[in-house]
């Protein structure tokens, strides 16, 4: 059974359930600028040729994988301040960051938590 | 069922307990992007636990009794407090209480330590005649 799996060395967190917004709920952005010249005419800095790919993810978890992913996120990745591999639930594999430091989650059910998360694709 | 405040000074009771909070991991860090548009994140600073508590159906003498509570015993962010109810006991991930049948139920996702007001904000608005919601937002002190 496939499981979406979080890892970076030997710490790796698995999640049972599939997320309720899946892998393939994408944004795609390119890091550019927009300003006017002294025409009026648009102007667009291109300072990135690759561009970013975020992914939206609403994990179900239970109360051991939400203990276990939060320690992971605050303690091995420390925020946003290390990439690590998650594999989603089709086995893809991607190297990602968080894209914000703060994440939140709720109880959706006695032993069911929601956990929100925005994972950004490292190029 | 429902949630009191302590404080040294006062308790305050509200017969009505929130909804299930919603909790926040948020981590103090910088961070920054290079105009190539390539992220950096450095070392974490300090961690903090934000938690709403988002109440519903608050009648307008609790909702008066929990603004002056927080205005005048609180201080908006000044004093901490700890939060309770009777028979509460803590699995390690939520409250459990009893419920008037009996029944356990689960309340928080905390345990018993002090907390402060995250925010010196109280969002409240009416949303039936005689009926109120509030949303507090508190940090484990």
């Amino acid at each position: 059974m496939q499981k979406t799996v979080f890892s970076l060395g030997a710490v790796r967190v698995d999640v049972a359930l599939p997320p309720l917004r899946r892998a393939g709920d994408r944004t795609s952005t390119l890091h550019q600028r927009r300003e006017r010249d002294s025409s009026g005419s648009p102007y667009i800095y291109t300072k990135s040729l690759a561009p970013r790919r975020t992914y939206p993810l609403r994990l179900v978890l239970s109360a051991n994988e939400l203990d276990l992913l939060r320690a992971f996120f605050r303690d091995t990745v420390g925020g946003v301040r290390r990439a690590f591999t998650w594999t989603d639930h089709q086995g893809t594999e991607r190297q990602v960051r968080l894209v914000k430091s703060a994440r939140r989650h709720q109880q959706e059910k006695p032993g069911r938590f929601v956990m929100d998360i925005d994972l950004e694709e490292c190029p | 069922m429902g949630l009191s405040f302590f404080t040294q000074a006062a308790t305050l009771s509200l017969r009505r307990a929130p909804l299930r909070p919603t909790v926040t991991d948020e981590i103090i860090q910088p961070e920054a992007r290079s105009a190539g548009g390539v992220r950096f994140g450095f070392d974490v600073y300090a961690h903090e636990e934000i938690i709403a508590l988002n109440w519903q159906g608050l009648s307008t003498a609790e909702l008066a009794a929990l603004l002056a509570f927080v205005e005048n015993t609180l201080d908006f962010m000044g004093e901490s407090f700890s939060l309770g109810e009777p028979l509460m006991t803590y699995d390690g991930h939520i409250f459990l209480t009893d419920d008037a049948a009996g029944a356990q139920e689960d309340f928080c996702p905390r345990d018993d330590a002090n907390y402060r007001l995250a925010d010196p904000t109280i969002a409240h608005r009416e949303s039936a005649p005689g009926r109120h919601t509030a949303i507090l937002t508190l940090m484990r002190d």
